[in-house]
């Protein structure tokens, strides 16, 4: 395999931070390159130096060895470097043709010549050997299609560098497995693939060879072969990840949450039970309904249908408000849209739901007792933030995510008999804070409150859970202790095969 | 506390190495030490343009007469500018919960024609007015918060509507005419009094906005009203009934639009018909220009004076220099363009 970018001594300074220091980094056409590194390591530096949109303080770059400057992104695009953002960057009412060759439509004079735009994009599709129908709206496409709208979009240039962001992050196991086909083909083409990403179980399937960053500096790079996933993550953190130490156990406390026939828009005849003292794993595709279950169950969407039993006695859960006086809690995925107050400081956001306790009766905030409780939460949890009043923004995926918990700690005097609800509680986050975030899991099960996760990834359900259920298409199709499923006989259940 | 639970820090299932590799310490409740230079302009440089104009019209004015900078003009501008400052600060309030508010203005001037209308026609005592018209103010703010947290109708819309029809009755109570007749003098006094060398309605602007600032800084009330303006989704997962604070923040703007209406017609003696539409450009321009400062990218009262004092130097200014009346807009659309184009270019601000 011949070099196609070679960058040698790249370092870039911001103000009060070395965010890439002394960096060389080698991509072999036709091979996948994985990026790894904690929030904060300098991949996305990194990313953005070779596409341009960033300029390194000192360094070269070579294309195939020839020195290039990039100085923004349509020079990277010119130099065959293409990026794929995790975020989409669709038009939503325009079709897919549309959307693939956004700002070179064939035109004639201003009109823009539909027939032709369509065959443009179906004959790149046919080369890509993607699937997808070309009149079809963005909007109505589900994660994945939308992904795949982005990565042809990017490949209409025929690019040598495609850089892959998070891809998978939105995806269901079967649009990843689809996507992973993909790559090989692009591979096949001769195309050097760099993959971003925070799931090693994904990175040792489809990656060539990887390159772990820390603190801005390049500790780790080789072939994929000469790791092990415990040497990866040891190298990512820099130090030995605890392991889970835990009793799994079946059932221990009372019953604290039942459901029987729950039903709503996206799943029905649901039968939940959770007990105290345990950890359930809720598994299932995207699209299975759990984040609905979950909402459904903390009053954030109405239920259609069935019952929610609380220690055996019926309720009714009208809103979140209501929930939680109920002791039921939520913690959402997507955490900048669903769980942060993103303007508002760590203070505001951690005691955001226990202001009634730390109010006198005329509503005055009584400062003390909310910065007392604060701190104590941040210490608790181990969250690393400059201040209280740091911007709750400027803090890692990780913090963020101990940060959307940490509410839910500062409002709870006793977390026994209370239920919480994790959904995705790692989507995004580095290893350490990963391993931070079971720990807290565990712990709240060993304190006596039951828990229910859901999440797309099947390690951290098998790793946490005492107990499993497996959601398809919107019911629950398996149930039983977690020593009784595997990985595999976990995705079988899932997607129905 | 009595709460002993343990989580991370005293784990000890998990590596104790990890508290120094991957956590910094936090320095408590106080706030973030060492503002450096850049912060300090970014997060000031709407109070410096503030000091800048009025140094200006200082310079300016004293090629002429140099009226701008005495004492009884700066009481002047403060007295021009204390009605805005009451209107402006209830809109930061629906502002600050997500809610826009278009219909400010043509309230204030509802309540006004009312106002005068209850004292002149129906001859009611000043203070029954008063209340009824700040009712008024109080239940357009409701009807608002109601249809925009029961039917869902974007308070842009809803307030452009609610503006209209506030028009629409002002014309059929007044039928298009000024109200004028005897007012009572402690009624004028509002607008026209002074205490000491300072006019009444300049202190009670003080105390509206203090009071509203206070409520929105340091109750939980005006906590949920932030956060509901941050973020309603995770507000509302955080148990915190949203709709409430909405319609709350609502109606806040509606009776500081309704009390600048009656502190309008106090000032003047009497009230026509379309007397304070002018409020809601002046008084959304003021929380906008506001957004770039103190609290960047959100409303914030402080900031609100800041842009509202602006406004009224601006205002003051050019009037006393001499210049054309139609200067005054166009300088203070400008200012406003201006202030928000570097807000946003220096850093990503977004507003909405």
């Amino acid at each position: 395999m011949d070099t196609l970018l070679h960058l040698t001594g790249v370092s870039k300074r911001y103000p009060g931070v070395t965010a890439l220091d002394n960096v060389d980094f080698t991509l072999r056409s036709g091979e996948v390159h994985a990026l790894l590194g904690v929030n904060g390591a300098g991949k996305s530096t990194l990313v953005k130096i070779i596409c341009g949109a960033e300029p390194p303080d000192s360094g070269t770059m070579k294309f195939k060895n020839e020195t290039i400057q990039v100085n923004d992104t349509a020079d990277a695009m010119r130099h065959g470097i293409v990026v794929v953002y995790q975020e989409r960057t669709l038009i939503p009412h325009f079709t897919v043709a549309e959307n693939i060759l956004l700002g070179m439509e064939p035109t004639n004079g201003q009109l823009i010549r539909r027939r032709e735009l369509n065959q443009q994009a179906e004959q790149l599709l046919k080369r890509l050997g993607v699937d997808l129908d070309l009149n079809t709206e963005i909007l109505d496409l589900g994660a994945g299609q939308q992904q795949l709208v982005d990565i042809v979009r990017a490949l209409r240039t025929e690019p040598r560098v495609m850089v892959l962001d998070e891809p998978t992050a939105a995806l269901s196991q079967g649009e990843t497995k689809h996507l992973f086909e993909l790559l090989k083909q692009f591979k096949s083409q001769g195309i050097g693939i760099i993959f971003v990403s925070h799931r090693l179980d994904e990175v040792f399937e489809i990656s060539d060879s990887l390159t772990i960053l820390r603190d801005g500096r390049v500790v780790s790079s080789g072939p994929i072969s000469e790791y092990t996933p415990a040497r990866v993550t040891q190298e990512i953190v820099g130090r030995n990840v605890a392991k889970l130490e835990t009793d799994y156990k079946t059932a221990s406390g009372p019953v604290l949450l039942e459901t029987q026939e729950l039903a709503s828009e996206a799943f029905t005849g649901v039968n939940l039970k959770i007990a105290g003292g345990e950890v359930v794993g809720l598994a299932g595709v995207v699209g299975a309904g759990r984040t609905e279950l979950l909402e459904t169950l903390v009053g954030f969407r109405r239920a259609l249908g069935g019952k929610i039993m609380l220690e055996g006695k019926q309720v009714q859960i009208k809103s979140p408000a209501h929930a939680i006086r109920h002791g039921i809690v939520l913690v959402p995925d997507k955490r900048i849209e669903k769980g942060l107050l993103n303007r508002m400081n760590v203070l505001e956001n951690l005691t955001v739901s226990s202001l009634k306790r730390y109010s006198n009766g005329l509503g005055w905030l009584q400062q003390k007792k909310l910065s007392d409780v604060a701190v104590k939460t941040v210490d608790q949890l181990r969250i690393a933030s400059p201040s209280l009043t740091t911007p709750v923004q400027s803090l890692s995926g990780g913090n963020k995510q101990k940060v959307v918990f940490g509410k839910w700690l500062a409002w709870s005097e006793d977390v026994k008999d209370l239920i919480f609800m994790f959904d995705e509680p790692t989507e995004g986050v580095d290893v350490g804070a990963r391993a931070d975030m079971w720990v807290i899991i565990r712990n709240l099960a060993a304190q006596g409150a039951a828990v229910l996760v859901t999440s797309s990834d099947l390690d951290e359900l098998m790793e946490i859970s005492d107990r499993l259920y497996v959601m398809r298409r919107g019911r629950i199709v398996s149930e039983g202790a977690r020593q009784n499923y595997t990985h595999d006989s976990m995705l079988q259940l899932m997607m129905g095969v | 506390m009595s709460r002993n639970i343990s989580f991370l820090s005293r784990s000890n299932k998990v590596d104790k190495s990890m508290a120094q590799s991957s956590s910094q310490t936090v320095s408590t409740a106080s706030e973030r030490s060492g503002l450096n230079v850049s912060s300090f302009i970014n997060r000031f440089g709407t109070v410096l343009a503030l000091v800048i104009i009025f140094a200006l019209f200082t310079v300016i004015s004293a090629f002429q007469e140099g009226r701008f900078l005495t004492s009884q003009n700066l009481i002047n501008i403060l007295r021009q500018v204390a009605t805005l400052a009451i209107v402006a600060t209830g809109l930061t309030v629906a502002v600050a919960a997500g809610e826009f508010d278009l219909s400010v203005g043509q309230v204030a001037s509802l309540t006004g024609i009312l106002m005068a209308g209850l004292i002149v026609r129906q001859d009611l005592p000043w203070g029954i007015s008063l209340i009824a018209s700040l009712g008024l103010g109080l239940f357009f703010g409701l009807l608002t918060g109601m249809l925009v947290t029961r039917f869902k109708i974007p308070s842009l819309i809803t307030t452009l509507g609610m503006g209209l029809i506030a028009v629409g009755v002002n014309y059929a109570y007044a039928r298009g005419d000024s109200i004028y007749g005897r007012l009572p003098d402690e009624y004028t006094f509002i607008g026209t009094g002074t205490i000491g060398p300072i006019p009444f309605v300049v202190i009670l602007a003080v105390i509206v906005v203090t009071l509203l600032y206070v409520f929105l800084n340091y109750t939980r009330i005006g906590r949920y009203i932030l956060a509901t303006g941050g973020n309603p989704t995770a507000t509302r997962l955080s148990g915190i009934n949203i709709n409430r604070y909405r319609m709350i923040a609502l109606m806040i703007s509606g009776v500081g639009a309704a009390l600048g209406g009656c502190i309008l017609v106090s000032y003047l003696g009497s009230a026509q018909p379309s007397g304070a539409d002018n409020y809601t450009m002046d008084s959304l321009a003021a929380v906008f220009i506001g957004m770039t400062t103190i609290r960047r990218g959100q409303a914030n009262i402080l900031g609100t004076i800041v842009g509202v004092l602006i406004l009224g130097i601006i205002n003051n200014g050019l009037n006393l220099v001499g210049a054309p009346f139609f200067l005054q807009t166009i300088v203070k659309g400008s200012v406003l363009i201006l202030a928000v184009s570097l807000a946003v270019r220096r850093e990503e601000i977004r507003f909405f």
